[in-house]
């Protein structure tokens, strides 16, 4: 515990260390403020758009889009991890087209979407659940795969039901790599729904940095930014912790 | 002294096939026609050439392979798969590293459904068995190599097996923490009166732990000979400079040497 709070410190002083040069070099006029703002006015800017409430209808569209996007790639992605795992003939047909499409950069097939389903949430939606299922779906099949063969002999000795096989040996046992990829799943969905809001939408916070950043209005475009940052931390810790509380239940 | 006979093996084949390089189809003889007859509470060591079939003899004892032709009898009653008087430690860490030494105790309590204050219980008092006492919390990557196998015979213990089988289970430490553990698992064993089955290739320790010895040979395995150890208990340390020790060591290498050998194929050179 002590070394966990001592790394927290670093943590912390790194942080504000680099908040308090950015700070500096902007207030003593080495960077222009339409480069770079300080992060005092980033926050300010922020805190006033929050109370405002011209923050809320954007946070919440993107918010939606992230989780369920997320949601849809896990709920249907983990199964079909399995299921290529439980038929590796199927995974042999399959696998050229899911390891060669990690390198293809599918937002290409926006703008097709927005033309077949018009500008809105739905072609933002099928990018990001595309994209971040195919993580979801490589690990679990990974995961499964790579269980060590002495767990289940263990199972056998005790004469596990298969139903207690799979929920308090095998999906265990896989658990570690199926988080991994439900982690970078979580980070492709949040990536690409603001990448593409970024790109041409008419709402969420891709939406407001490119809006302010091309009407040069770099204290919002800033505090946008801030606020991004902020939550790809935030969730990220909270994924986190439920990994740590689900390994401890299972 | 006359015990019962607990396990019966009688006449126990096992092949099964490969696939050469060339595509064909080659059987393989694993293990040929091996009987043998352990009475309750016995401690035999199994040892033999590596790769001689001496894990699959225990795993098909265990349920976990299955045998070609034979029969294995437990207490008069044919044994087809894995049975619950039947337990099993392996030489690799089997322990699950998603739970901590008492839930790993517990596991095999927990799949029976035993309720959760009656297997703490029994669970405590075999993490106690084994030395374990004060790292019940602690999780597989928090302990040494020992400790973790002493979870798993703990955990083998729990459901209070009559047979516990051992699968090399002190192969992968270093012979210091071997040579401990040995003696520790012949006080457990006089404690609670288990047959135990254990497979080695350490001379020294098959015949320190072993009442007797069953000497494997190489493949296709037959059980070459079964050594007496008329070595008085309770045995520790101190037994390794027994005269009747050492007389017994040189005698199963002698009769093992030649399997070592032919194990490790025509090209082996000779001591």
């Amino acid at each position: 515990m002590k070394r966990a709070t001592k790394i927290n410190i670093v943590r912390i002083i790194v942080i504000s260390g680099f908040l308090l040069f950015l700070e500096l070099i902007t207030r003593a006029g080495y960077v222009r403020p339409t480069i770079l703002v300080p992060p005092s006015i980033m926050c300010l800017t922020l805190f006033r758009s929050i109370v405002s409430g011209n923050l809320t209808p954007h946070f919440v569209r993107t918010l939606v889009e992230i989780l369920l996007s997320f949601s849809i790639s896990s709920i249907v992605g983990i199964p079909i991890g399995i299921l290529f795992w439980k038929f590796p003939r199927i995974w042999r047909m399959f696998e050229i087209y899911f390891v060669s499409s990690y390198a293809m950069p599918t937002i290409f097939f926006y703008p097709v979407l927005l033309v077949l389903f018009g500008l809105g949430t739905l072609p933002i939606l099928t990018i990001a659940i595309i994209t971040s299922m195919l993580p979801i779906i490589l690990n679990t099949t990974t995961g499964f795969r790579e269980i060590r063969e002495v767990y289940p002999k263990v199972g056998h000795m005790f004469n596990c039901t298969p139903a207690q096989m799979f929920f308090k040996v095998k999906f265990p046992a896989a658990a570690p790599l199926i988080f991994a990829g439900l982690k970078m799943g979580f980070t492709y969905a949040t990536t690409l729904c603001i990448a593409m809001e970024f790109l041409n939408a008419e709402k969420g916070l891709g939406f407001l940095v490119s809006y302010h950043y091309f009407t040069f209005d770099t204290d919002l475009l800033y505090a946008y930014i801030l606020l991004i940052i902020i939550i790809a931390v935030t969730v990220n810790i909270i994924i986190l912790r439920i990994e740590q509380r689900v390994r401890m239940e299972l | 002294m006359d015990k019962r006979a607990e396990l019966i093996i009688d006449n126990v084949n096992m092949t099964y096939k490969i696939c050469t390089q060339n595509g064909k189809e080659k059987v393989i003889e694993a293990i040929h026609s091996v009987s043998g007859v352990v009475k309750e509470g016995e401690f035999i060591t199994i040892i033999g050439p590596s790769g001689c079939g001496k894990s699959t003899l225990l795993e098909i004892i265990g349920g976990l392979k299955e045998l070609t032709s034979g029969e294995i009898y437990l207490r008069n009653e044919k044994i087809t798969s894995s049975h619950p008087l039947i337990g099993m430690v392996f030489q690799e860490e089997s322990i699950f590293p998603w739970r901590n030494v008492m839930e790993n105790v517990e596991f095999g309590l927990e799949i029976e459904g035993v309720p959760k204050t009656a297997r703490r219980r029994k669970s405590q008092e075999m993490i106690e068995l084994v030395g374990l006492h004060g790292f019940e919390d602690r999780y597989p990557k928090e302990l040494s190599g020992g400790m973790k196998q002493r979870v798993a015979i703990a955990r083998a213990l729990a459901k209070d097996p009559e047979i516990l089988l051992m699968d090399e289970p002190f192969g992968a430490l270093d012979q210091q923490t071997r040579m401990f553990l040995g003696g520790e698992l012949l006080s457990i064993w006089e404690n609670t009166k288990k047959t135990i089955l254990f497979v080695t290739h350490d001379i020294n320790e098959a015949v320190l732990l072993g009442d007797s010895v069953w000497i494997m040979s190489n493949r296709p395995s037959v059980i070459k000979e079964i050594v007496n150890v008329d070595i008085e208990r309770p045995r520790d340390i101190k037994t390794l400079a027994n005269e009747k020790f050492s007389k017994l060591t040189a005698y199963i290498w002698n009769l093992l040497g030649p399997e070592a050998e032919k194990a490790l194929g025509p090209h082996a050179i000779r001591a």
